[in-house]
């Protein structure tokens, strides 16, 4: 259904943008009364040598309408819009209808696509409950055994080699759930867990430059309060 | 050592982690202000400005951690670093916003001078822009970043440049790669910006190459008469002389000399001038040249100089590669030629020679790659690519999302513009051609693509109300929660607003209160002239021209004499002289001038909220921001409401938009490098407010310097006849132009919007947004770009997306980052020689 929805919306979106282009062209086949008195936006009809027939900014009289027919030419470029003249706009309202038809087939696919993604037991990629478990689990076990390592150069560096695999595995897998989280949750609570995440990725982000930057101290906290900001992102996560 | 299960804290250090500190103020701010100042000249010179964001990340390793680290180890770290660069992108990103709109003024003829109150208005909306732009995006920080998670490409390279020293060896070696590549690929693009005098040998080469004219040529032929001869015709020496002249008077006006008196002589001289150039081509350089070394002031040989007309020869550029056309004979336009010379030769066809120079066109130029023309696709057609590693590393930098974008763009370029014109529904004066390479873009594209933007900026902002509103209540709650203290609350942003609208409505205010048209509209004399125009201004009478109140307008008018006949005219011929020197009132223009002011303001910050949340979200989603157009929409809108007469309140506020937009946009990609470096947003969002109000009086003074050289050296203070061209501002005054003669299709930009508003209805409410971007911009950039997003999901599947992500974004970010220091660079080159009067 998503692939019949994006052709349909590319259709659509292909006629609608035609149609909008020639707002303003005018068909000479238009009644005279209707198109006297228009003025020209660009030049209408080319000479030999390329020139427009009639320049651009000219009024136009009866004349110059019955000059252009006789050089054949079939359209004009006017500075108005007027409804009446615009030969495309069933095209353009025909694009409006594929346009909605499209978005709506697409809202019903993704609706289903939710739906079937949040209760797949077998997904292959981590739960977003999962991953906040896991970090957090990696966190509490990497702060568990920094006081054993020999210096604080080791420290450093398991904090960094740790904290790379936490943004890489964990935090990676649950910003690629958002699907799932948005179907289960809504856009309002969507909202309410990621700013509980955010928070928490952020002192993830701090302590890594803290221990990048040599700053032992620094780090450590950020850990501890990472720690406790993933602690706040589980309950909102249970149904 | 302790037990296994006891956690040791080690002690608390004396100083905190260094953040904001001293150094990083100071650094971004010179930095800032150096930078500014460079592109402000630059942008006013040859139309492009760059980013800071990147170069000050990667200045500031070298002053901070580099320089500052022998005094103090603790220094440069990497969050004080991004304090760094947070300060100077924000002391340098409104020079866009001032360059595109101040400069219109002075192209419509009208002065900025710090003695007027004019020059002072504009600063100061200009500052009230940027602290209202910083204001406003500041609480969608959560929303847009927290929350969409939107990329910031370049914030993205600019963290990944800060997390370098602890991101291992690898990475930074992959991240210096793509900084060297980037330098590599890009320096052939811009060392033809620079060049040394042709050699009189080589100029049948450079004709041939069409590095140069056939005219230049000629004209360096004459010169070289010339100097050899040691003697320039007459009329050339005279007219230099009267030039030498008129700089005479103007320096003794400068030093307080009778400024009546001797603006009537520089008048008399110019009028000398002109007759004696009737018909030549010399320039006002070579004139004055002639003329001092027939005086024997300067030795002839001096004439060689390309700002006397002497050939270019252009340093090494693709170009040069001559990768051409194949050779296409067009026998009907042969014979023709060869009937009346027969030993003409063959006339190429117009689909390898479009400006038929004789010779096949460059499928390889200093920029682009045609592959279209390469494929032989139709003409109205284009499949080119920029030769722009920043547009393949934020391709790749966005990936997925970015195929949006360069749907947008194949819509415009390769099915809408060809089939338009295959059709006969475009004017028939246009040639293919025509149609591709510009004129496609300006009467098609750019509507178009900006009301789809519109349109699915406006659904974007109603389908994310629930996570703005989310957002907001956090942030009202912060004081209270865990972890909220890092952003800054909601009562600094409302009281730095509020007194940002306050300034916007008293620039508003005493704007409106200007006179604003040009022409007499009961003399129909010329009160203020256009740069370059050819009809010069009257002269003012003592005091000015006497005002006149009408339909919300102050008008000036002649002299005491036009005052008469206009008191005596009925309203209709009001309206009619109104209507003829193009400034129809509006629907405010009846209302009290106060009132109209005080809507203008409210319109106007209504629609810097929301312009702001525009770019900002481009900015997120594509790195490309259409500043440009939302800009001149802006000028559109107020002209519309105030009157097409209202120009200098509609640049007001535009510049206002344009300096609010371009912080909008500059703040949520530091935002976004803070939170990927883990910095607290609320030292950015503080470090920025505080700072941002610089940039632009930096750049408005820069603005001042360059005009009132330019008005010593040739009575221009911009534009034409001067070297500082003003590009961007030459396209907003074709724009002002354009609404005043009624040339807007406002219908088109309608029409668009509908589209977008629609195309949001489905699951991704921003397509219209990327949709519309792309219709709006050269394609030549979205094509380099989609090969960037291309690559990101090849690579991704191919090598899996971690690595994709681990190798990939370093390398990404040193092609952002190696395009703008190279871009720096070289501006900084033709800053110093353009002072030194070097090439």
């Amino acid at each position: 259904m998503k692939l019949i929805a994006s052709i349909i919306l590319t259709i659509a979106l292909s006629l609608g943008t035609l149609a909008a282009a020639t707002a303003y062209t005018v068909s000479l086949g238009t009644p005279d009364e209707q198109l006297v008195g228009k003025t020209l936006k660009f030049g209408a009809g080319a000479t030999a040598d390329d020139e427009p027939i009639i320049d651009p900014g000219t009024v136009l009289t009866e004349g110059d309408l019955v000059t252009l027919r006789e050089a054949g030419v079939k359209h004009v470029h006017v500075k108005e819009f007027r409804f009446g003249l615009w030969r495309h706009s069933w095209v353009f309202g025909l694009s409006m209808v594929g346009l909605v038809g499209g978005a709506m087939m697409l809202r019903v696919d993704a609706k289903r696509r939710l739906l079937a993604a949040d209760n797949d037991p077998h997904g292959t990629s981590l739960s977003p409950n999962a991953a906040i478990a896991q970090a957090r689990a990696a966190i509490d076990e990497l702060r568990a055994d920094l006081p054993a390592m020999p210096t604080d150069q080791d420290r450093l560096e398991a904090i960094l080699a740790k904290l790379d695999d936490v943004q890489r595995v964990q935090i990676a897998a649950f910003i690629g759930a958002r699907e799932k989280l948005v179907g289960r949750f809504g856009l309002a609570g969507y909202a309410r867990v990621m700013d509980r995440f955010a928070a928490s990725e952020r002192q993830v982000n701090r302590a890594w430059s803290a221990a990048a930057d040599h700053e032992l101290y620094e780090s450590m906290v950020c850990l501890d309060r990472a720690s406790e900001l993933f602690a706040d992102v589980e309950p909102l996560l249970k149904h | 050592m302790s037990e296994k299960n006891e956690p040791i804290q080690p002690d608390a250090p004396k100083k905190k982690y260094r953040e904001v500190t001293v150094a990083a103020v100071v650094f971004g701010v010179v930095v800032g202000a150096i930078m500014n100042a460079s592109i402000t000249y630059s942008g006013l010179k040859i139309g492009f400005t760059i980013v800071g964001s990147s170069i000050a990340a990667v200045l500031g390793f070298g002053v901070l951690r580099g320089v500052m680290r022998s005094i103090n180890p603790k220094a440069g770290s990497i969050l004080e670093t991004n304090i760094g660069q947070t300060i100077a992108s924000s002391v340098n990103t409104t020079n866009s916003g001032v360059i595109f709109t101040v400069p219109v003024l002075l192209l419509l003829g009208y002065s900025l001078s710090p003695t007027e109150s004019r020059f002072w208005l504009v600063t100061f909306a200009c500052m009230a822009g940027a602290v209202l732009g910083t204001c406003f995006i500041i609480p969608l920080r959560k929303q847009m970043i927290d929350i969409d998670r939107l990329r910031f490409p370049s914030g993205t390279a600019v963290g990944s440049i800060l997390k370098s020293p602890g991101a291992g060896i690898k990475k930074t070696i992959v991240l210096l790669a793509g900084i060297g590549v980037a330098m590599l690929i890009y320096l052939p693009t811009q060392l033809p910006l620079f060049h040394d005098e042709a050699n009189i040998n080589d100029l049948k080469l450079l004709v041939e190459n069409e590095k140069i004219s056939e005219q230049d040529a000629e004209l360096t032929l004459t010169i070289k008469g010339w100097i050899d001869g040691q003697s320039a015709p007459a009329s050339v020496v005279r007219a230099g002389e009267l030039r030498l002249a008129i700089k005479t008077l103007r320096a003794q006006i400068a030093e307080g000399g009778d400024k009546e008196t001797r603006e009537r002589e520089i008048a008399s001289l110019e009028t000398q001038i002109d007759v004696l150039e009737e018909g030549s081509d010399y320039n006002a350089a070579l004139t004055i040249a002639a003329a001092r070394a027939t005086a024997g002031n300067i030795e002839w040989s001096k004439l060689r100089s390309s700002k006397n007309g002497w050939a270019k020869d252009p340093f090494w550029g693709y170009s040069d590669l001559r990768i051409r056309m194949g050779a296409e004979v067009d026998e009907e336009k042969t014979a023709r030629a060869q009937e009346t010379d027969p030993d003409a030769k063959g006339v190429l066809t117009e689909r390898v020679d479009r400006k038929q120079t004789g010779h096949p066109d460059l499928l390889v130029t200093d920029s682009t790659v045609d592959v279209g023309r390469f494929l032989r696709i139709p003409d109205s057609a284009q499949l080119m690519f920029a030769i722009a590693p920043f547009a393949l590393g934020a391709g790749y930098l966005t990936g997925r999302a970015g195929l949006m974008v360069l749907a947008g763009g194949v819509l415009a370029y390769l099915f809408l513009n060809p089939i338009l014109f295959e059709g006969g529904l475009l004017p028939e004066t246009l040639k293919g051609f025509d149609v591709a390479e510009g004129w496609g873009r300006s009467n098609l594209g750019k509507p178009l693509g900006i009301g789809l933007l519109l349109g699915g900026a406006m659904m974007g902002v109603v389908v994310a109300f629930p996570s703005i509103r989310a957002a907001l209540a956090s942030i009202a709650a912060a004081p209270t929660s865990k972890g909220g203290s890092d952003e800054l609350g909601l009562k600094p942003l409302i009281i730095a607003a509020a007194g940002a609208f306050v300034l916007l409505f008293v620039a508003a205010d005493v704007s409106t209160n200007e006179a604003s048209n040009r022409v007499c509209p009961v003399t129909d004399q010329v009160l203020v002239a256009e740069v370059g125009a050819p009809v010069e201004a009257i002269e003012a009478p003592d005091g000015g021209f006497p005002k006149v109140h009408y339909r919300g307008y102050n008008l000036a008018l002649a002299d005491a004499a036009a005052v008469r006949a206009w008191d005596g005219l009925d309203n209709e011929a009001r309206d009619s002289a109104l209507k003829k020197i193009k400034s129809s009132p509006g629907p405010l223009s009846g209302w009290n001038r106060h009132l109209r002011a005080l809507v203008i303001a409210a319109i106007g910050t209504l629609w810097i909220w929301f312009a702001g949340i525009i770019i900002a979200q481009c900015t997120g989603m594509t790195d490309w921001s259409p500043i440009s157009g939302i800009a001149l929409l802006t000028v559109v809108l107020v002209m519309v409401l105030a009157g097409v007469g209202s120009v200098i309140p509609a640049v007001l506020v535009g510049a206002t938009l344009c300096c609010a937009i371009t912080m909008s946009a500059d703040m949520m990609s530091d935002l976004r490098t803070g939170y990927i470096v883990g910095a607290k947003p609320r030292n950015q969002q503080i470090v920025e407010l505080c700072t941002t109000w610089i940039g632009p009086v930096i750049c408005m003074m820069v603005v001042l310097l360059i005009t009132q050289a330019n008005l010593a050296k040739t009575g221009i203070p911009l534009g034409e006849g001067t070297e500082t061209g003003a590009p961007q501002a030459e396209a907003l005054k074709s724009v002002i132009i354009g609404v005043q003669g009624g040339d807007m299709p406002y219908m088109m930009y309608g029409l668009g919007t509908l589209l977008g508003l629609l195309l949001g209805l489905g699951s991704f409410a921003g397509l219209g947004v990327l949709v519309g971007l792309s219709m709006y911009l050269p394609f030549f950039y979205i094509t380099t770009y989609g090969i960037g997003c291309i690559a990101n999901i090849t690579i991704a599947k191919w090598k899996g997306r971690t690595w994709a992500e681990e190798w990939g974004v370093p390398f990404a970010a040193g092609l952002i980052v190696g395009e703008a220091i190279l871009s720096l660079i070289v501006n900084a080159l033709i800053v110093i020689m353009s002072s030194g009067g070097g090439s």
